[in-house]
């Protein structure tokens, strides 16, 4: 995979995923793994960077004698999502011309 | 599995109790609701223990770094060791992928024992035409010297010391022929260690994004 995630990109994959509904660790790992190539050691601090600013929060729920930890998005959380979206958008179109190159008049 | 997480622990003793906490919280559960029971399961799924805090302390020292940042004044002096701590964090990070450490090693022997030899050959030339040259000069002297006293032993000297110098004038090219050679093989070798290195850290990276 020659273009790599960078950790906005990462943050705004998690919290869209997140605004679908709650998950715990190991699920959204996958998901995310559904669309792009991430290794799962990059999770975790994805993870413990959007708690610490607070974009999602954690619950436990027990699970099979254990506690499973679920991610949940927070208010700040989608702001930040709206952020990204745009942010994104507007690079994604930049990148676009760019890369299509035939109508660059100046 | 237990192993695993135990070893990850060991390698965390840095982190303060919660934050470990939370570490060790999260890997558990992956592994277990991926269900990787055995230490091996959890190496091809995660990489080494260490692998993975060496990129856990990585991300730490980041995020310190820029929250010291943001601190200013007091923490002026704070700063330099921060980034030389991070620095060196990542750097372990970068280099405890499976082949780079041992790699790295490899090539560091065998390019100075590949830098000794030629160097080496290269002197031994060197002092061999040396020797010639000195050689001639000698009987030269030597023939001069007795032709004097004793004529055929003086021009056996002067034509032994021409022989020699004839020799080494012929032996100067040859010399320099072999010296480019052995350049020459130094950076085939070089260059094939560069192929060698560049593309298996490029199937690294295919494999860790699988």
């Amino acid at each position: 995979m020659a273009i790599q995630m960078t950790s906005e990109l990462l943050d705004g994959s998690v919290l869209g995923i997140l605004t679908g509904g709650d998950y715990y660790g190991y699920a959204l790992t996958q998901k995310v793994q559904e669309y792009v190539p991430v290794s799962e050691s990059t999770m975790y601090p994805v993870l413990r960077r959007l708690k610490k600013n607070n974009y999602l929060t954690t619950y436990d729920e027990p699970y099979q004698g254990r506690n499973r930890r679920y991610y949940k998005i927070t208010d700040e959380g989608k702001d930040k999502l709206q952020e990204i979206r745009s942010e994104w958008t507007e690079f994604k179109s930049q990148i676009d011309k760019l890369i299509e190159g035939s109508d660059l008049s100046e | 599995m237990n192993e695993y997480l135990e070893t990850l622990k060991g390698h965390l003793s840095q982190l303060s109790g919660a934050e470990l906490d939370e570490v060790l919280d999260f890997y558990s559960e992956y592994l277990q609701d991926g269900g990787f029971t055995t230490y091996e399961q959890a190496v091809d799924e995660l990489g080494t223990p260490k692998q993975v805090a060496r990129k856990i302390l990585a991300d730490y020292s980041i995020k310190e770094g820029d929250q010291k940042a943001q601190t200013a004044t007091g923490s002026r002096v704070d700063k330099p060791k921060n980034d030389v701590k991070t620095i060196w964090l990542i750097v372990l990070a970068i280099l405890s992928t499976p082949i780079t450490i041992p790699m790295a090693i490899v090539l560091f022997a065998f390019g100075g024992v590949a830098v000794a030899v030629s160097g080496a050959m290269v002197v031994g030339i060197v002092g061999v035409i040396f020797g010639f040259l000195f050689a001639a000069v000698m009987m030269l002297f030597a023939g001069v010297a007795v032709i004097a006293s004793s004529t055929w032993t003086g021009v056996y000297y002067l034509g032994l010391g021409l022989l020699i110098l004839g020799i080494f004038v012929i032996a100067i090219p040859v010399a320099k022929w072999f010296i480019e050679l052995i350049f020459h093989w130094m950076s085939v070798f070089f260059k094939w260690v560069y192929s060698k290195t560049v593309t298996k850290n490029k199937a690294e990276k295919r494999a860790d994004h699988k």
